[in-house]
């Protein structure tokens, strides 16, 4: 095995990038991929092997959370949903997006989220095979590193192998990318499929479509009517599926994608908003992404702007967009959006500023960067104890870490007044960013429950309410009854348990009822101990920079509150 | 300040979209529309919304909306692309945009700050504007439901309330934010609307030399627009402190500001009527009138009519269609000059060749009814004659009146089809034409009224006709003449043919055939100074055209009426109030560029005649007594905190039923029927049975939850029903039979009647809180026997009918 130096990829975005929405210009050259020398053996090369390692992260970050994620946020509204298709009763949590669809097919073979999770995952396996064909837009190496981005981007992992309608999202976004870009006329079947699949899906691909239309008709690029015939037929069969609830019957015109993206501001897809997540898990992405805009800009003064980079920018304004407006909404979803076109956007940027850091003049670097470092990690090792403490320390702490700051401040800024050596700055900022980055992936890949980004989350204890609720009814008979006020959140832990009573009064013969604390137990009923829960919440440690502070170093440190439910059985005659 | 920003942003997003499309419809424009673009924005985004809404393309809530505005984005990328001078255009007019936004910025945080004094949504029909503004933002279905009869759709002229709506889901505010939010939006979009068109009017007349002048004649309009009042002001303003003298009240039709003159023997109680009885000595220690809404009196200057005008309308804060109209009526206005600065002929053929313009057009035509009905005869004759005017300019009269017909019928055929569910849905209050055979107003009240206005665009004739030859100006005049004669012709056969000729002479009045002759001059004279420009082929032929359509619309409401529900007792009142309203509008425009115009002739050592518009300039100054008293006036009087939740009253005075809303708004569904008090008032009858007391629904807090809350109640404000929806038997009959319902559940002496007529009126919540605990004191039973209490907080209640449903689970 042979490898080579990952300097050998392509690293700039190829000069001959395709023009968003301009006719084909015909086949052109393919990028050399150097795989296989007949004759010669398998020869791996580095490239090949550093995208192996990387889709195995990928991969790895997202197996994780398909067994050991609680049910929750969209997944547990759409995994409801889900179930009452699946039993022929589908309500409004059923938004017949084709993942939905999946998903109900699933559930008929297994109960268990897991299914609809792995179906989730498979597709989210294609997302490295689609960043490998961005080689020739994004560059080898930027691809790459987009692929790394996206990897270990939290809310993407959260959403990764998550059973909810949304489940096809990201991979689809990816591929569309893929397609857009692509220098060839997409054949029909395969125009006419993407077209059904952004219909069905979720509402993470709209930004990017909303972005490739307007780029396109903004260049006065009308489609001719071989190109728009099988868009539309693809639409028009999506919108015709997703109306006939995928043979669940029909339930008036209904465009998944859309009615996904107004659930986005409607539904409590998360306990904190979207600009709290944000705060939480996305700052280094969008601070990379801010950088790559930046240097599109000054790229597309001097007119070298490949297209790509225009599309990539419009995909990132839209989704910016979304995110804005659903800011003080509770959705982790265009956190998602986001994060896609900023991570292709951050790749092929990162390249260029990881290069020129490298060529950097690092004499005075090499001892300025590491003295702020320094700096910064006893400052921030003071603020992480007034974290631990809740408390802002004494004057004579705030002085110091004032100055540990300053110094830092300063020695950075050192670094950066010199011409020469101010890219080798990139290296802190990329120290500075892995932690929260870091912390962010390995909470969500590997303790998902306890990151605020899977919340509000249907608690295990509520399947063993059900549990024990089934057993009663079994032994003494008479119905279980669920107070109103849980019945949406009792749907997905009380699946397969036979007929449930939703009442608002008790009736005599109830064996068992869930009653919402605050209200005065039901006659003739003895309270069953225990702490129930029907839903957790676990809130963004946003409410002031210590608790943020404090989080970050202990992750278990965010307020968890519990939605209390009474269970009361009736007593023995 | 964070709603406030959302929404500002909102509004500039939605008016920075549609600069492609105002670049196209306005290019001739000097900042190529771009003050235009922000009612443009908001009318094609509403539109999307309201379409698609029905389409079940978009669904329900700030998803919907937004996608509303992104539709938006596309199709100006559309327009974009297919527009080869767009780049160029955007570099040229780049300033002009960049004053537009700041004026609009500027206007509207000056409204914001203004309305932060008094945000209650609170009084006059504001109740009622809320309540159209929560149904388009709550309806789960559209054309929206009818919160104030459940199970209907709105039948009213609903279209400003579904671009607010859409503004409001946008920005994220709540409602009662958004409403607040949407006059200033109103108030800063009429203002760069009228600055566009009146400095692109001003522009195209002024030449090169004088064109620095056009800027003023865009500040005279925006301040004649919303900032200029009626005249009676200045007499408020003295009389208040004291200073009067009895003449000259009397003769400027005012006396009733002054105090009755001392009684001597006998007091005859018709003598007090037309004065002011309270105390003699002056009514205020300011500097303005104290006295608890005086500027109301500004609005009702002309007796049993109303004489509403700009000001009058955001400082009272009604967000009436009227009002949420102005910029949109602009537009239209915009879009009438666009056309007439055209130089190819528009013919029907030119609907194939510009289809996209064809497209917009009916969009915005169809639009003024949508929004006020009252809008679209006016103002698409205005376009109408534009586009015949353009074509005249190529053709001779029988090539031009069929080609604008073929030009004009499509059009027409588009805007009322783009608009086909609400025509569908809509019932018009208006049931006749009829010749106004009543006392005409009054020469001292058209002149506080509309004198400024009219005298500043009479202006345009000391221009107008200096240099054009004496036979071409006899010409014009002469032919000028038809326009005052024909509406007069009309007037004496419609009177004649229904036996009122002889009474409509007597009843007139002396002072009134005076005002009726002034108007008919001023008619003439407008109307001649257009056609000397006209046939001149002169730029400045917009600004006399649009004043003789404003004189002509305050002349025709002394001739005529439109039959309404308010026939009996006040039949010209709303003819008058819609008419002059929109003549205020126009005769802003036309006035700001005429004064201006003039100024810039006098100073220019053009024309000796057109140092008249200085003492017109200083009436155009004293109509500013009015904004600056009454706003003082009216901020004065407020004590409460400073917010722009119109709300915030309720929560301050009345917690449980501000939590009782908010519970209400998260806990029900869109779609979910609310019972709520009739608004009647109930009391015991000597037999000890519930008897109403007062059957007086309207203008009060009845139907206050559904108003707030968008959800829907069987029966809200009884009158307005009526008058959204005809007074017939049918009509009335269902809306007592509802009434009566619902005061049936809450006078239920058995309890057992309370579901199955809470399922009648297809209710699953019904609601006790202060108007019920007022309205049914003593006679309510006991809800909590039959219904669950599921929210409570304290004298505020909302019950639900028990559930009780099996579901499976496998």
């Amino acid at each position: 095995m042979t490898t080579e130096p990952l300097q050998d990829a392509t690293l700039e975005p190829a000069d001959d990038a395709p023009v968003i929405g301009a006719r084909p210009a015909g086949r052109t050259a393919s990028v050399p991929t150097p795989a296989v020398r007949p004759g010669a053996g398998i020869e791996i090369s580095g490239a090949m092997l550093a995208w192996g390692v990387l889709g195995a992260i990928f991969l790895a970050l997202r197996l994780g959370p398909i067994w050991q994620a609680p049910v929750g946020g969209a997944e547990w509204i759409h995994l409801s949903g889900a179930w009452q298709a699946r039993i022929g009763d589908p309500d409004g949590r059923f938004v017949p997006s084709l993942f939905q669809a999946l998903s109900t097919l699933i559930l008929h073979i297994s109960s268990s989220e897991v299914g609809p999770r792995i179906a989730a995952f498979l597709a989210s396996a294609s997302i490295p095979v689609a960043l490998w064909m961005l080689r020739r837009p994004l560059g080898e190496a930027g691809a790459l590193l987009a692929l790394l981005l996206i990897a270990i981007d939290a809310p993407a992992i959260a959403f990764g192998a998550s059973a909810s309608a949304l489940g096809f999202d990201v991979p689809i976004a990816l591929w569309l990318f893929v397609l857009v870009t692509r220098d060839r006329a997409l054949p029909p079947w395969l125009a006419g499929a993407a077209a059904f699949a952004v219909v069905t899906a979720g509402p993470i691909p709209l930004p990017l479509t909303v972005a490739w239309a307007t780029i396109t008709l903004a260049r006065g690029v009308r489609p001719t009517r071989d190109e728009a015939l099988p868009l539309a037929v693809g639409a028009a069969l999506g919108v015709i599926a997703a109306s006939f609830r995928f043979g669940l019957g029909f339930d008036g015109v209904r465009i998944p994608a859309l009615d996904l993206f107004a659930a986005s501001f409607e539904q409590p897809w998360a306990s904190s908003t979207a600009m709290d997540l944000a705060l939480l898990y996305s700052p280094p992405l969008m601070a990379a992404a801010a950088g790559a805009v930046a240097h599109a800009v000054v790229a597309s003064r001097r007119g070298d702007l490949p297209q790509t980079t225009v599309l990539l920018v419009a995909w990132l304004v839209f989704a910016a967009g979304w995110f804005l407006a659903s800011a003080g909404e509770a959705t982790p979803a265009p956190l998602v959006a986001m994060a896609l076109p900023a991570a292709l956007l951050a790749g092929p940027a990162l390249v260029d500023a990881l290069q020129a850091m490298l060529r950097a003049e690092w004499r005075l670097a090499r001892w300025l960067l590491p003295m702020s470092g320094l700096l910064l990690l006893f400052a921030l090792a003071i603020v992480i104890h007034w974290g631990q403490v809740n408390k802002v320390g004494d004057v004579q702490e705030r002085v110091m870490t004032g100055l540990l700051l300053g110094g830092a401040g300063v020695a950075a800024l050192a670094v950066a007044l010199d011409r020469r050596s101010a890219p080798a700055l990139l290296a802190l900022g990329l120290g500075v960013s892995a932690f929260p980055v870091l912390t962010g992936t390995f909470g969500v890949a590997l303790s998902a429950g306890a990151e605020p980004i899977t919340s509000p989350v249907s608690p295990a204890q509520a399947r063993e309410l059900r549990d024990l609720a089934v057993a009663r009814a079994a032994s003494q008979g008479g119905p279980i009854v669920i107070h109103p006020q849980f019945a949406d959140a009792a749907t997905w832990p009380f699946r397969q348990s036979g007929d449930l009573t939703i009442a608002s009064r008790v009736p005599q013969d109830a064996a068992i009822a869930v009653w919402p604390t605050d209200l005065a137990p039901p006659e003739g009923m003895v309270p069953v101990t225990g702490a129930w829960s029907f839903a957790r919440h676990k809130a963004a440690p946003t409410t002031g920079p210590l608790r943020y502070i404090r989080w970050f170093t202990h992750r278990n440190a965010a307020v968890i509150t519990s939605e209390p439910a009474g269970v009361y059985m009736r007593t023995s005659k | 300040m964070a709603p406030v920003l959302a929404f500002w942003a909102a509004a500039m997003v939605v008016g920075a979209c549609a600069l492609p499309v105002a670049f196209v419809l306005f290019r001739r424009f000097p900042d190529a529309g771009a003050g235009l673009a922000f009612p443009l924005g908001l009318v094609l985004s509403g539109y999307a919304y309201f379409v698609l809404r029905i389409g079940s393309v978009l669904p329900q809530g700030r998803g919907g909306a937004v996608l509303a505005v992104v539709a938006l984005v596309v199709a100006a990328a559309a327009v974009a692309g297919q527009d080869r001078c767009f780049r160029e255009t955007a570099r040229r007019f780049a300033p002009g945009a960049l004053a537009a936004a700041g004026l609009f910025t500027l206007c509207f945080f000056a409204y914001v700050s203004y309305r932060s004094y008094v945000p209650d949504i609170a009084g006059t029909e504001q109740p009622m504007d809320f309540m159209y503004l929560n149904a388009a933002i709550e309806s789960p279905t559209y054309p929206p439901i009818d919160p104030w009869l459940a199970g209907e759709r709105a039948s009213y002229y609903y279209f400003g309330y579904v671009q607010s709506g859409l503004l409001t889901q946008v920005a994220g505010v709540a409602p009662e934010e958004g409403y607040n939010l949407t006059l200033a939006y109103t108030f800063a979009a009429a203002a760069t609307s009228i600055a566009c068109v009146a400095f692109a009017v001003a522009r195209w007349a002024l030449g090169v030399r004088l064109r620095r002048w056009a800027f003023v004649a865009a500040g005279v309009s925006v301040g004649f627009l919303l900032l200029a009042g009626s005249l009676s002001a200045v007499f408020e303003l003295a009389a208040a402190h004291g200073n009067y003298n009895r003449g000259l009240y009397e003769a400027f039709g005012v006396e009733w500001l002054i105090p009755c003159p001392e009684p001597t023997g006998n007091v005859n109680p018709a003598d007090r009527v037309n004065c002011f009885t309270g105390p003699t000595e002056p009514r205020t220690t300011s500097w303005y009138p104290t006295e608890f809404w005086f500027w109301w009196r500004g609005s009702r200057v002309i007796p049993n009519t109303i004489t509403e005008f700009p000001f009058f309308s955001f400082l009272l804060g009604d967000m009436h269609p009227h009002v949420m109209s102005l910029p949109l009526v602009i537009l239209s206005l915009g879009l009438a000059a666009s056309l007439w600065r055209g130089r190819s002929p528009l013919a029907a053929r030119t609907h194939l060749q510009r289809p996209g313009w064809t497209l917009a057009l009916g969009i915005i035509l169809g639009a003024l009814a949508f929004q006020n009905a009252w809008d679209l005869l006016t103002f698409a004759a205005v376009v109408g004659a534009a586009v015949f005017l353009r074509n005249l300019r190529r053709a001779p009269f029988m090539q031009a009146a069929p080609a604008t017909l073929g030009y004009l019928w499509p059009l027409m055929v588009l805007a009322v089809a783009l608009y086909a569910p609400w025509y569908r849905d809509f019932s018009s209050q208006a049931s006749g034409f009829y010749a106004y055979v009543g006392e005409g107003t009054r020469p001292a009240h058209a002149f506080l009224q509309f004198g400024p206005l009219l005298l500043a665009s009479l202006m345009a004739c000391t221009w107008a006709f200096r240099r054009a030859p004496l036979a071409e100006t006899r010409n014009a005049l002469l032919l000028a003449l038809w326009a005052p004669l024909v509406p007069l012709l009309g007037w004496m056969l419609l009177a004649s043919a229904r036996g009122d000729f002889s009474t409509a002479i007597e009843q007139r009045g002396a002072g009134g055939w005076v005002t009726l002759t002034a108007y008919a001059v001023a008619v003439w004279l407008l109307t001649g100074a257009f056609g000397v420009l006209v046939r001149g082929h002169s730029r400045a032929a917009v600004a006399p055209a649009l004043g003789a359509v404003g004189a002509l619309l305050i002349y025709g409401a002394e001739l005529f009426l439109i039959r309404d529900v308010f026939f009996g007792g006040q039949p010209r009142l709303n003819t008058v109030f819609k008419l002059t309203y929109q003549a205020w509008m126009l005769l802003s425009l036309a006035g700001g560029v005429a004064l201006a115009m003039a100024f810039a002739q006098a100073r220019a050592r053009l024309s000796r005649a057109a140092w008249l518009g200085a003492p017109v300039a200083v009436l155009a100054v004293l109509t500013l007594v009015y904004p600056v008293t009454a706003t003082a006036n009216r901020v004065g009087a407020s004590t409460a905190p400073t917010t722009i939740d119109g709300l915030a009253y309720v929560a301050r005075n009345n917690p449980g039923e501000y939590a009782l809303v908010q519970w209400l708004r998260t806990h029900t569904a869109p779609g979910d029927v609310v019972i709520e008090g009739s608004g009647r008032t109930w009391g015991r009858g000597q037999d000890a049975r519930p008897v109403v007391t007062n059957a007086g629904v309207d203008y009060g807090e009845s139907g206050r939850i559904s108003a707030r809350t968008g959800r829907a109640t069987p029966i809200g404000w009884y009158f307005h029903e009526v008058q959204w929806r005809g007074q017939t038997e049918d009509t009335t009959r269902e809306l007592t039979y509802r009434q009566d319902l619902v005061d049936g559940i809450y006078l239920a002496t058995d309890t057992r009647t309370i579901i199955p007529s809470m399922r009648e009126a297809g209710a699953e919540y019904l609601v006790v809180g202060t108007i019920e605990n007022s309205r049914y004191a003593g006679l309510m039973p006991r809800f909590d026997e039959v219904l669950d209490p599921v929210f409570r907080m304290e004298n505020a209640t909302v019950y639900r009918i028990p559930v009780l449903e099996q579901v499976r689970t496998e």
